[in-house]
């Protein structure tokens, strides 16, 4: 907008009224602080227009444009639900590991538990075995001193088996 | 460290406008308002005459450069760009009020003495008054032409280009409203 500094000419031909009077102060007034008001006032309709603060004060983080995606409520709670699901998941399928608990220890085991397996699977034990446990006071000594032995019994016993031992038997025995 | 808006390049303005996050943006904003605001003022004051008025158009005028300012392309300077959005909403705003004031049922002579008589920051003379009586009586177009000219002393060219008038028709225009004037203020006693 550049002035035409013709116009003085032509306006001085025109009418030297007019421009004498255009020389003249044309009494125009501006209120104090005017023009800082002014400013604040753009400022703020264009906050309105935007809807947000333009003044606020932006890091260098919040410039970015991956910021405004992930820090959005959203995307949070989005984040926050996988966050807990893939928790709970690996939780609950995670390989159970067997506890050396889980095996179950003698001293579990009631007297009764164990006298009943001995006899159901007394042909599996060895005779040493056998003796070995009945001479020890705390272990299985009950067993036998359960059971009474009758002499005439005895007698009868032995004389059977004798009638069925061979030479070579009889012996190894004696 | 002082600085005054007026060292402030037009390039870093436009980069703060431009690009730049919400704090830049109204960064830029106060500088380019601080380094033409006063200038831009007085040009669309000696358009519209009320204080008020050009109140409303300056800051309309910061305003829709603010949204338009990623369309500037640098082929002209900022302030230039400026003024002549100033330029435009001064002469809507002229138009408008012009057809306000002939649709009134009230005498539009009235109506225009009425309003710059109690525009309060106005303290001219009688001279001054009159004229811009004088002014505010002419048609329309006519008056925007002679307002452009004789305030703004704007070449013939480049009102051609801001009213899409020819510069024979515009120098035309001018001329025939500087006579009008004159011939109106020859009838009243001005000092």
């Amino acid at each position: 907008m550049k002035k035409d500094t013709s116009h003085k000419e032509e306006l001085e031909q025109l009418s030297p009224l007019l421009a004498r009077l255009k020389k003249e102060d044309p009494g125009l007034k501006v209120p104090r602080n005017y023009f800082h008001n002014m400013q604040v006032e753009v400022l703020q309709q264009l906050k309105e227009e935007m809807g947000e603060s333009p003044a606020h004060a932006d890091s260098p983080a919040e410039r970015s444009p991956w910021y405004k995606i992930f820090y959005t409520p959203k995307f949070a709670l989005a984040f926050s639900t996988l966050l807990v699901l893939g928790v709970a998941v690996f939780w609950f399928t995670r390989p159970v590991q067997q506890s050396t608990t889980d095996v179950l220890a003698m001293d579990d085991l009631s007297q009764e538990e164990i006298l009943y397996y001995i006899e159901e699977n007394i042909g599996s034990f060895e005779t040493d075995e056998l003796v070995e446990v009945a001479s020890t006071d705390d272990t299985g000594t009950d067993i036998f001193q359960e059971v009474e032995l009758d002499d005439q019994a005895v007698d009868e016993y032995l004389d059977k088996i004798i009638d069925d031992l061979d030479e070579e038997s009889f012996e190894n025995i004696f | 460290m002082t600085f005054k808006a007026a060292d402030i390049p037009d390039e870093q303005i436009l980069g703060l406008l431009q690009g730049g996050s919400s704090l830049d943006v109204e960064r830029g904003l106060r500088l380019m308002m601080d380094k033409y605001q006063e200038r831009l003022y007085w040009s669309i004051r000696k358009m519209v005459y009320n204080h008020e008025d050009a109140n409303d158009v300056l800051q309309n005028c910061f305003i829709k450069a603010y949204r338009n300012i990623k369309g500037f392309e640098g082929k002209s300077k900022l302030y230039t760009w400026l003024y002549r959005i100033g330029m435009n909403e001064s002469i809507t705003f002229l138009n408008k009020k012009k057809r306000q004031a002939t649709s009134s049922l009230d005498d539009e002579e009235n109506t225009v003495a009425n309003s710059l008589t109690s525009d309060e920051y106005f303290d001219g003379n009688k001279a001054q008054q009159k004229l811009r009586e004088a002014i505010e009586r002419l048609p329309e177009k006519q008056m925007t032409v002679f307002k452009l000219r004789y305030y703004e002393e704007m070449p013939y060219e480049e009102m051609s280009d801001l009213l899409g008038t020819s510069v024979g028709g515009l120098k035309a225009s001018y001329h025939h409203a500087v006579k009008k004037i004159e011939e109106q203020l020859k009838q009243v006693d001005i000092w």
